[in-house]
C-alpha cells in the first residue's frame, strides 16, 4: 500500500519548550490510524503541522506521495474534523455544511448531494434547519464530523471526534468511521480512549510527550508490550493474583493442584493497551 | 470556482450580522438614530419647524415691531434679527432660506392705510429655492393682511387714521399739490362716510365675534383695492460654503458611524472565527487565502454602501437633504467603502482575542472619529486640532460625502481626497493580509 502520510524526523517547539520530538511515522493508504495519547501529548499539536495549520520547527511531512501541507492539493484531499468544534453557531445545521461544503469547491447538485448524505450519516438529517447554537454538544460533534467529510477528502483527520457525545451516538460515530474506512479513506484518529483505538484501529501509535513510543496494530502492542495475563481467584477466603502469558496453561495447572473445590472465583484479565501505555511510559494514560 | 467561494464568505457574513442582534443595532440602526438626532440638534429645533429667517428690522417703529412680533409667534417661521449685512451673508452662505428687510418708512406706510403708500419689505433669497420663496410670500402675506384687519376693526384707530388721511389731503390741497381735483373729491366723500360708519355700532367689534366677523366681511367687499404688502424680492445667488441644514451634517456623520459599525462588526466576526476554528477550517480548506479576506472584505463593502445608500435616500425623503452631485456620490460611496474594509481587514489581526480586539476596535474609532469630526463637527473643534484630523480616515470620508452633497466639489476637489481614502484602504489590505498570513501560521 502507498503511503499517503509521511512524517519524518518532525520537531516542534513553542517558545523553547519541545512540544514534538523527533517523530517520525507512515501512514497507509486505506487504514485507520490511531494516535493515541494523554492530554498534552502533542497529538493536536501534530495534526496541525499535518494540515499546514502550523509549521515544523524541523523535519519533513510528505503527504499523497509528494505534495507538502498547505500545497492547494494537499488542502482539497484533506479533510479535518478538529478538536475545538468549528461551526458557526448561529448558522443552521445545513447552512454550515453549504457554506463549508462551497468552500471546497462542491457547487449546485453536486453540493446538495453530499450535504445530504453527510447529514444522514451523522444522523442529522431531521435536524438540518436548527441553528447549532441550540444543539446539544454531541450533535455539534456529529456536525462537526459531517463538515469534515462533506468533500469526500483521500485523507480524513479526526481530532478526538467522541469527546462529550453520549455511547450511542458514539457508537453511531464509530459505525460511520469504519463505512468511511471500507469506502477506501484513509483515517487518522486521535483519542485518548483506548476502547475506540483497539475497537477501530488498523495500526496505532502511541505517543506521550510529543515522543513516539510505539507503532504497531493493536495486538502487536499488546503482545510486545502488553502485562502477561491477571489472573485472580479467591481460595480459602484468600485472593491471589498471578501473571501468566498462557491463561488456559495456568488455569490448567491450577484446577489439576491441590484443593480445586476450595476456589470460589477465578477471574482473567486479558492486556489492555492502558498496561502497554503504563509499561512503556510508567504513568497511566488517563491523567496524564 | 473562487468566485463561488468568495460570493459564499460574502453571504455567510452578511447573513451572520444581520442575525446578530448587537452588529445589527451598531451597524443599522445607530446610525439613523445619530444621523435624525444630531441633525435635529443641530438644526436648532427648527430644522422641521419652520423656514428660518434673517430679520433686519431698519424701521424701528412701533408699528414694525409689532409685525415682527407677529412673524415671531409664527409657527412657519423661526426668526432672528441681525443687522443687513449679517443677514445677506446668511443667506449668500446657505446658513439660512431667506432674509426679510423692514426698510424705513414701513411702520408709516402701515400707519397710513389711505394715504396711497403701501408698506414695502424687502425679501431675499436663494433664486432656487422658489418653495421657499412662495412659501414666505404667502405667509408674509397673510400676516400682513391680518395686521390690517386688525386695525379695521379697532374702530379708534380706524377713526384716527381716517381723520389723519383727511387731513392730509386738506394739506396738500391747500398747498396744490393734488392734479385730480375729482378723484380726491370722490376720496374725501369716502372717507366722510366711511367716518361715519366707523362711529355707529355695526362697526363696534367688542360685543361679539359674529358681529366682528360681519364687520370684516365688510371691510373686505369695501377695499378690495387695497394691498397689505408690498413685498420686493431680492435673489441671493447662494455661494456654499456652509450646510444647508443640521441634516446635511449629520447625515454624513451617522454614514460614517454605520461604515464604524461595520468595521467592528466584521474584524470581530474574522476575530471569532480565528478563535473558534472556523478560520482554520477555511484555511485548511481548498479555497485560498485571499479568497477568504476578499469575500469578507465584500460582506463590508456591500453593507458599507447599503447603509450609506439607505440613509441619504432617508435624509432625502424625510429631512430634505440633497445630494448636488450623484455622479461623484458614487465615487465618494465606492471609496470609503474600500477604505473601511481595508481597515476592517487591518484590525481583525491587531489583536488576538475577541474582547481586546472589540476594546482596541472601539477605542480607535473613537478617537478617528473624535479627530475626524465624527462626532462633533470639524467646524467647532478647536485649531490646534486641525493637523490632527488630516490622519483620521473619518475627516476624509464626511469631507467626500459633504464634496456632492452641498459642498459643490469639482472633480479637482474630489480626486485628492478620493485618493487618500483609496490609499488608507490599499494600505489596511495590504498590512492586514500580511499580518494575517502571518498569525494563519501560528495560531
Ligand atoms: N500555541 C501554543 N503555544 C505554546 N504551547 C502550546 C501551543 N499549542 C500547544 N501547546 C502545548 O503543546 C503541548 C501539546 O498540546 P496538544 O494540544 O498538541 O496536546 P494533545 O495531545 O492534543 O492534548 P489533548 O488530548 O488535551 O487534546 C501542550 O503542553 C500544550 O500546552
Ligand atoms: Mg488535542
Amino acid at each position: 500500500m502507498p503511503d499517503i502520510l509521511i512524517l519524518d524526523q518532525i520537531s516542534k517547539q513553542f517558545d523553547q519548550t519541545s512540544v514534538i520530538n523527533h517523530l517520525s511515522f507512515e501512514v497507509e493508504e486505506g487504514e485507520i490510524f490511531g494516535l493515541l495519547g494523554p492530554n498534552g501529548a502533542g497529538k493536536t499539536t501534530l495534526v496541525n503541522i499535518i494540515t499546514g495549520l502550523l509549521d515544523a520547527s524541523a523535519g519533513a511531512v510528505t503527504l499523497f506521495g509528494n505534495y507538502a501541507p498547505g500545497d492547494a492539493y494537499a488542502r482539497a484531499n484533506i479533510g479535518l474534523a478538529s478538536q475545538s468544534l468549528a461551526l458557526y453557531e448561529d448558522l443552521t445545521a445545513i447552512e454550515n455544511l453549504q457554506f463549508f461544503g462551497r468552500m471546497q469547491g462542491l457547487t449546485g447538485g453536486n453540493l446538495d448531494a453530499a450535504v445530504k448524505q453527510a447529514l444522514a450519516g451523522v444522523g442529522l438529517t431531521d435536524k438540518a434547519d436548527q441553528r447549532v447554537k441550540h444543539f446539544s454538544g454531541g450533535m455539534k460533534r456529529r456536525l462537526n464530523l459531517a463538515v469534515a467529510i462533506l468533500h469526500q477528502p483521500k485523507l480524513l483527520i479526526l481530532d478526538e471526534p467522541t469527546v462529550g457525545v453520549d455511547p450511542q451516538s458514539r457508537n453511531a460515530i464509530m459505525e460511520s468511521i469504519l463505512h468511511l474506512r471500507d469506502q477506501g479513506h484513509t483515517i487518522i484518529y486521535t483519542t485518548h480512549y483506548m476502547e475506540e483505538v483497539e475497537k477501530l484501529c488498523d495500526r496505532v501509535a502511541i505517543m506521550d510527550k510529543g515522543q513516539l513510543i510505539a507503532l504497531d496494530s493493536v495486538n502487536g502492542l499488546l503482545q510486545a508490550h502488553g502485562d502477561n495475563y491477571h489472573i485472580r481467584y479467591s481460595q480459602d477466603n484468600q485472593i491471589h493474583n498471578t501473571e501468566t502469558d498462557n491463561p488456559l496453561a495456568t488455569i490448567r495447572e491450577l484446577l489439576e493442584s491441590e484443593q480445586p473445590a476450595d476456589i470460589s472465583s477465578l477471574s482473567v484479565q486479558s492486556p489492555t493497551l492502558e498496561q502497554v501505555f503504563l509499561n512503556l511510559t510508567g504513568h497511566q494514560l488517563r491523567d496524564g | 470556482m473562487m468566485l463561488s467561494r468568495l460570493l459564499a464568505v460574502t453571504q455567510k457574513d452578511l447573513k451572520l450580522l444581520y442575525r446578530d442582534k448587537g452588529g445589527f443595532f451598531f451597524t443599522f440602526i445607530f446610525p439613523i438614530i445619530m444621523a435624525v438626532f444630531f441633525g435635529s440638534m443641530m438644526s436648532g429645533g427648527g430644522g422641521m419647524k419652520g423656514i428660518s429667517l434673517q430679520l433686519v428690522d431698519q424701521d424701528q417703529t412701533v408699528s414694525s415691531r409689532a409685525f415682527i412680533q407677529k412673524l415671531d409667534a409664527a409657527d412657519e417661521l423661526t426668526i432672528v434679527q441681525v443687522d443687513e449685512d449679517t443677514a445677506r451673508n446668511a443667506v449668500r452662505k446657505g446658513k439660512v432660506a431667506a432674509f426679510l428687510i423692514l426698510p424705513k418708512g414701513f411702520g408709516e406706510a402701515k400707519g397710513n392705510l389711505f394715504s396711497g403708500k403701501t408698506a414695502t419689505v424687502q425679501l431675499g433669497v436663494d433664486p432656487k429655492r422658489s418653495a421657499i420663496k412662495g412659501l414666505l410670500y404667502g405667509v408674509l402675506m397673510n400676516y400682513a393682511a391680518e395686521d390690517m384687519q386688525a386695525s379695521f376693526t379697532d374702530t379708534d384707530k380706524l377713526s384716527t387714521q381716517i381723520d389723519q388721511s383727511l387731513a392730509d389731503i386738506r394739506k396738500a390741497r391747500e398747498k396744490g399739490k393734488l392734479k385730480d381735483d375729482a378723484k380726491a373729491d370722490r376720496l374725501v366723500t369716502f372717507l366722510n362716510d366711511f367716518q361715519e360708519m366707523v362711529a355707529t355700532d355695526s362697526f363696534d367689534n367688542n360685543n361679539s365675534t359674529t358681529e366682528s366677523d360681519k364687520a370684516k366681511d365688510n371691510v373686505e367687499g369695501g377695499f378690495n383695492g387695497l394691498q397689505p404688502l408690498v413685498i420686493e424680492t431680492q435673489d441671493i445667488a447662494v455661494n456654499r460654503d456652509g450646510p444647508p441644514s443640521g441634516y446635511d451634517v449629520s447625515f454624513p456623520q451617522g454614514i460614517i458611524w454605520g461604515m464604524m459599525g461595520c468595521l467592528s462588526a466584521f474584524s470581530l466576526s474574522l476575530v471569532s472565527e480565528r478563535n473558534q476554528g472556523a478560520l482554520s477550517r477555511l484555511l485548511i480548506s481548498s479555497a485560498n487565502r485571499s479568497t477568504i479576506l476578499a469575500g469578507k472584505a465584500l460582506a463590508c463593502f456591500s453593507t458599507i454602501i447599503f447603509i450609506a445608500v439607505s440613509l441619504l435616500l432617508l435624509g432625502k425623503l424625510v429631512f430634505g437633504i440633497q445630494v448636488r452631485q450623484p455622479a461623484y456620490m458614487l465615487m465618494s460611496l465606492f471609496a470609503i467603502g474600500f477604505c473601511f474594509s481595508g481597515l476592517m481587514i487591518m484590525f481583525s489581526v491587531v489583536s488576538k482575542s475577541e474582547k481586546a480586539a472589540s476594546g482596541i476596535t472601539w477605542a480607535a474609532m473613537m478617537l478617528m472619529a473624535m479627530a475626524g469630526g465624527g462626532m462633533i463637527p470639524l467646524a467647532f473643534l478647536p485649531a490646534w486640532m486641525t493637523p490632527i484630523s488630516q490622519f483620521s480616515p473619518v475627516k476624509w470620508s464626511i469631507l467626500v460625502l459633504e464634496g456632492p452633497m452641498w459642498r459643490q466639489f469639482s472633480l479637482a476637489e474630489m480626486l485628492p481626497v478620493l485618493a487618500v481614502l483609496m490609499g488608507i484602504g490599499l494600505t489596511g489590505f495590504l498590512l492586514g493580509v500580511r499580518l494575517f498570513k502571518w498569525q494563519g501560521k501560528s495560531p
